[in-house]
């Protein structure tokens, strides 16, 4: 029955007024909200790029080792959650060596850098890195959402260098129907954005984000949040998970008007008329084995939006895995670690 | 465990006053007879009306004004739920249905009235600040073209606004509906879950409308108004800066265009050096070493002969 007596709203304004009161105290007890648990080093840098190796957690970890390749948005922090919903973790314990790319914060100097520079240049400097750190010809590449963009693109140019390909939530049709970002992006006048602002602001392209889903993500999460003010695990994980939603650092102007143009408005991966670097990228190149990863529930990354690589690859070799849960879910949810990471180090060892 | 410092004790006793006069003031209108429907909004009972006032040390205008509402809005939920339960303690079920049916109506149409979407624009407003004119020609024709920028960023502003109201009124709609279906017996029993219904609904109605091409072209239409108003005030930042002989937007963007030209220049000779194949290249040296032996030998024994031969 509908109840909502004056008693009934009291009551609930007393005890959302508890759950505040036990937050202070809560918040002033939590950790450091960074991620990044597991430990690693830093064994390459080129400008603001950071190539990181993290230890490896058996004594034979798997010879061919994967290098995870994340978004220019947001931080690549998130695939190494603490140790129940770490993606990096999952897959040392599963016995891969694993390297991560942090593309940095890009400034002003940046400003030029294009997606010939990100692909041709830094990506493959680290590709490179680790093909000779280890003897090897190729090496296996994992790309999430746009950097799952960039390791497609690189695997296409470069096909040699890449034993097994692997992307997780990442678009290649850009204009499937339920893609509200693309409808999103393919207004924006990018030219006029870009000679304005120069960088884009990782704050705009947060609120574009925001504005996907705004009355859940602007406001039940935070009035839900209010329920774990008293559990300072829950707020730990929540906290962190804010921080890396507001760590956004800007775009490189000309890397992002290039990534909007050609990708959401012009989609020119799956038209075949992508260039990178005066060259072709073609999807019919990706000839090497490939795993597509995607969330069914992803309002970034639509199932559809994800999956239209399947049709385009030149493998023979071309599995598809979609889990039930959303974009973000696909890598920090401790329910999805518990099979996301097991199932993409089966699929590279059953090809090492 | 860390202790508490000044904010977070200010904090504490802050939030706790506001509740407490929150739920007090919430109970003492709810056994109060109803207000008129053209009650002021802003007219606050008299022990929370010092608080809030007191409240504005920590808060700004902005947010005491949504306080204000919200307390409002709670005083219309207390009306709602009180139609309700009358509603749905009707026996007769052709009565309760017609009677559920007309509550969850009035309720919203209450809902309607007094939480507009348009509060919104209280908090999402864009800060423009006119230029400052003095009064020379230049000055007046640069106001001129801000005044008219300006005007286009709040059209755009104001036509999102709109579509946001309309995307409000569809959602309560839709929950209307939803509660109507639902009947007395299944409507949600907590406050929380009313929230949580109206933001399914509100999440519902928005996600069909940002399919629509109104939407992003909207949104794109207020992005392009502001960009063209930052790029007018980014002349006359320019004109200030090369006015004083300093280097403007454009100086700086052929330095760093030029930056990224010389950089890309020196990772490309990096990586020419580095593809060179140093095995190769010693067999090419060790070649090179081997001919230029054999060409001394020949050169000595051609040197040799000639001596000979100028002996002879």
């Amino acid at each position: 029955m509908f109840g909502l007596s004056p008693d009934q709203l009291a009551a609930e304004a007393a005890a959302y007024r508890s759950k505040l009161a036990a937050g202070v105290n809560t918040l002033a007890q939590l950790d450091d909200p960074r991620a990044g648990a597991t430990p690693r080093d830093a064994v390459y840098r080129e400008d603001k790029l950071v190539l990181y190796r993290y230890r490896p957690r058996v004594a034979q970890p798997t010879a061919t080792p994967v290098l995870i390749v994340y978004a220019l948005v947001n931080r690549p922090d998130v695939v190494d959650l603490p140790a129940d919903r770490s993606m990096v973790r999952g897959l040392l314990e599963q016995g891969m060596d694993v390297y991560l790319i942090d593309w940095g914060y890009p400034d002003a100097a940046d400003r030029y850098l294009d997606l010939d520079d990100y692909i041709n240049r830094y990506l493959h400097h680290c590709v490179t890195h680790v093909r000779r750190a280890h003897r090897l010809t190729a090496i296996n590449l994992l790309g999430v959402c746009q950097g799952g963009a960039f390791s497609i693109c690189y695997a296409a140019l470069r096909p040699q260098y890449v034993r097994n390909l692997i992307t997780m939530v990442t678009p290649v049709d850009f204009h499937t129907p339920e893609d509200r970002l693309s409808q999103l992006a393919r207004a924006m006048d990018v030219d006029l954005t870009v000679d304005t602002l120069g960088n884009i602001p990782g704050g705009l392209l947060s609120a574009a984000f925001m504005a996907l889903r705004p009355f859940q993500l602007l406001g039940r999460k935070y009035v839900h949040a209010v329920d774990r003010l008293d559990d300072a695990q829950a707020l730990q994980q929540f906290v962190r998970m804010e921080r890396w939603i507001a760590d956004s650092p800007d775009q490189a102007g000309e890397a992002y008007r290039q990534f909007v143009k050609w990708l959401y408005q012009e989609n020119r991966l799956v038209r075949g008329r992508l260039r990178i670097g005066g060259k072709p990228v073609r999807l019919s190149e990706l000839t090497m084995p490939v795993l597509n990863v995607y969330a069914t529930a992803d309002h970034l990354v639509p199932p559809p939006a994800a999956a239209a690589l399947g049709r385009h690859v030149g493998s023979a070799d071309y599995r598809e895995l979609a889990f039930p849960t959303g974009h973000i879910g696909l890598y920090v949810s401790r329910r999805a670690q518990a099979t996301v990471a097991p199932a993409i180090a089966a699929w590279i060892q059953a090809r090492c | 465990m860390t202790e508490p410092n000044d904010w977070r004790q200010r904090w504490l006793q802050h939030q706790n006053q506001f509740w407490a006069a929150l739920t007090a003031g919430l109970s003492a209108t709810a056994n109060a007879a109803p207000p008129a429907a053209e009650a002021d909004c802003d007219a606050l009972p008299d022990d929370l009306a010092p608080m809030l006032e007191s409240a504005t040390a920590l808060l700004t205008p902005t947010t005491l004004a949504a306080y204000r509402r919200a307390l409002h809005a709670g005083r219309q939920l207390l009306d709602m739920g009180d139609m309700l339960q009358t509603a749905a303690r009707r026996t007769d079920a052709a009565e309760a249905e017609a009677h559920w049916r007309q509550t969850v109506t009035q309720s919203l149409a209450l809902l309607r009235q007094h939480m507009p979407l348009t509060a919104a624009a209280d908090i999402w407003n864009i800060p423009l600040k006119p230029p400052a004119e003095d009064g020379d020609r230049s000055s007046q024709q640069y106001a001129q073209r801000w005044s008219a920028l300006a005007a286009e960023c709040a059209k755009a502003h104001r036509a999102v606004l709109a579509m946001l109201d309309k995307i409000h009124n569809d959602a309560l709609d839709l929950l209307g509906e939803t509660l109507i279906k639902a009947g007395a017996a299944g409507a949600p029993d907590t406050l929380r879950d009313v929230y949580d219904l109206w933001v399914d609904c509100a999440e519902t109605v928005y996600a069909q409308a940002a399919q629509s091409a109104a939407w992003p072209n909207l949104n794109a239409d207020m992005a392009h108004a502001l960009m063209r108003l930052q790029r007018h005030e980014d002349t006359l930042r320019d004109a200030w800066l090369h006015a004083h002989r300093l280097p403007g937007r454009r100086d700086w963007d052929t330095v760093i265009k030029r930056l990224h030209g010389a950089r890309r220049d020196v990772r490309a000779l990096q990586d020419a050096l580095g593809d060179v194949d140093a095995p190769a290249l010693r067999r090419d040296v060790q070649r090179l070493q081997a001919e230029t032996t054999q060409l001394k030998t020949q050169l000595a024994a051609l040197q040799a002969a000639l001596d000979a031969a100028s002996k002879r």
